[in-house]
């Protein structure tokens, strides 16, 4: 694939309101603010990361999109819109069953209302959501880039988000997916689930580099493991497959990579398979760093693949990396000194997600040439 | 891209979900269990023109609404009655799983998108397809479209590369007009009993 560039990216999370603010929060030791819920039926705490001030939906919408033109004014009618998010408007489909005390199949709005308005709102060329529950926002990239790479649009905005959904609150507790101890720790021994997260990412690709682009996305793939609707393979076979044809198509080999952002939910199952997916990996005599980002901004799903991936470029442009507590611990080697002393780094991105899909991303952060 | 097979699928709300699984066994000798309308719908769509599918082909889903019977049985449990959710109607409720099933069924391990659906949906999901078959991933692909208001509709086609012939159309009818697509009519539950 050609190299397509990131920019004007807009990240609001439990960790800081925009994305300088998250990285410098994670340079200072801060950590996500949070509420605790909890689970029906069985009266148990889970915790649960959003922002400090709730704000509706649209609002976190409008104030991206115009974030994203305030850094760089494009013509929304070239521009393609793709929404990525597992819950689109659940917030609206549960607030309207609690002021009704029922919710009939009829109440449920089409899939592309949101989009559809944005389109109308800003005269985008054209605007759709992608739903691949937790790899949304990275097939979003990831398709983006492979539709501006063919010239259909000059640029491409992807908005990504999850707003706080019971829905999703209560549906990762009967799976017993979530976090008891409130503590957000893949790979680590005591790990014992994963703590959701609200995000609003956005950011626009273009085939031009702009002055400070954040990143240039190399390639990357993404395909579906049919071995369960809820997680991959336990070997990591089909993950490590999937790494490998990212390389592929990003023209890199695996020593090529300085970098790997794990997807890491924390939660058993997911944790085991990237282990074992990773396990060639590490054979190789020169093995990439590791790190994870979910313990600053929870699970935040469908927006997962822009979130994380811009709180880390955002980090690697200060030339650090987020380092998880008593990592030591942890099952794979992961960074434990936060100071990055590249200038350039090429990173791939693993986003693992229920319906069996799995997706990696490489960046080249520095927006530099390829090696 | 050439279109060589399309299928077509058509309800009424009185439809049963045993209507569904019983047609859908005319291809599926074991139809996945604790699925949902929605995910019939597709899988009847898809397994009608299984036969032509090879296992280089990709997937591409839409669909106006989520899964809407599944919605209203998880949000009346969790938000009206403060239950925990069904298990099964919570990882139902997540749009790809209707993909999950049709890969599942078909042995398609390549690329697997859902998308929302809008006016220009046969258009989206082509285009996407073609992003797949130029980058080498894929050499076939199967789109498959949902729409469930009062009745329903589920729509397939299915794609394949070639350097010759290309795939116009801007919907589903004018997408197949060069072949014959294979359509099922439910009629409503009461004139089959």
């Amino acid at each position: 694939m050609s190299a397509v560039y990131l920019h004007s990216a807009v990240l609001r999370s439990a960790l800081a309101d925009n994305l300088a603010d998250a990285a410098l929060a994670i340079q200072q030791g801060q950590t996500a603010h949070y509420r605790d819920f909890v689970l029906h039926e069985r009266e148990q705490s889970c915790r649960y990361f959003s922002l400090a001030q709730q704000q509706p939906l649209l609002e976190h919408l409008h104030a991206n999109i115009n974030s994203v033109h305030s850094q760089h004014a494009i013509p929304f009618a070239d521009c393609l819109l793709i929404i990525a998010s597992t819950g689109l408007n659940i917030h609206f489909f549960e607030t309207l069953t609690q002021k009704q005390n029922s919710f009939n199949p009829s109440d449920a709005t089409p899939l592309n209302q949101l989009a559809q308005s944005l389109q109308n709102d800003y005269g985008f060329a054209t605007a759709f959501c992608i739903n691949t529950a937790c790899t949304s926002a990275a097939n979003a990239l990831l398709y983006s880039a492979r539709l501006l790479e063919q010239q259909h649009y000059s640029h491409v905005l992807v908005l990504a988000f999850e707003t706080p959904s019971e829905v999703a609150i209560q549906g990762f507790g009967v799976l017993e997916l979530t976090s008891n101890s409130g503590r957000y720790q893949p790979f680590h021994a005591q790990r014992d689930g994963l703590i959701l997260g609200e995000s609003y990412a956005a950011a626009l690709l273009s085939n031009e580099p702009t002055t400070q682009p954040l990143a240039r996305l190399l390639g990357g793939f993404s395909a579906c493991d049919t071995s369960s609707l809820t997680g991959t393979r336990e070997d990591g076979s089909h993950i490590n497959w999937v790494m490998q044809q990212a390389l592929t198509d990003a023209q890199c080999r695996r020593q090529d990579i300085d970098l790997i952002k794990l997807h890491g939910t924390a939660t058993q199952a997911n944790d085991l398979a990237e282990y074992n997916g990773m396990q060639k990996w590490l054979k190789e005599d020169s093995v990439p760093a590791l790190c994870v980002i979910k313990p600053w901004l929870g699970h935040t799903l469908g927006a997962c693949g822009l979130s994380e991936t811009l709180l880390l470029l955002e980090c690697l442009k200060n030339q650090c990396v987020p380092i998880m507590p008593d990592s030591q611990n942890c099952s794979l080697p992961l960074l434990q000194t936060a100071t990055w002393p590249l200038q350039q780094t090429r990173v791939l991105a693993n986003f693992f997600g229920f319906g069996g899909n799995n997706a990696s991303i490489i960046f080249e952060a520095g927006a530099l040439p390829c090696k | 891209m050439q279109v060589i097979a399309a299928s077509q699928f058509t309800g009424c709300a009185s439809t049963t979900d045993k209507q569904l699984k019983t047609t859908l066994q005319q291809w599926l000798a074991r139809p996945p269990r604790r699925v949902d309308r929605f995910i019939l719908q597709s899988l009847l769509a898809a397994t009608a023109i299984q036969q032509h599918v090879r296992a280089d082909c990709g997937l591409y889903v839409a669909s106006t609404y989520p899964a809407r019977t599944t919605m209203a049985s998880l949000l009346n449990s969790v938000c009206a009655e403060q239950r925990q959710p069904k298990p099964f109607e919570f990882v139902n409720s997540v749009s790809n799983a209707a993909g999950f099933h049709i890969a599942q069924q078909l042995k398609l391990n390549g690329p697997n998108l859902f998308i929302s659906a809008n006016a220009q949906v046969w258009q989206q999901l082509s285009l996407l397809a073609a992003c797949d078959m130029q980058a080498g991933s894929i050499k076939q692909a199967l789109l498959v479209f949902c729409d469930e208001d009062e009745g329903f509709t589920a729509q397939a086609v299915l794609l394949e590369s070639s350097p010759t012939a290309y795939a116009t159309g801007s919907d589903f009818q004018s997408l197949c007009a060069a072949i014959d697509i294979y359509s099922h009519h439910f009629s409503s539950a009461k004139n089959n009993e």
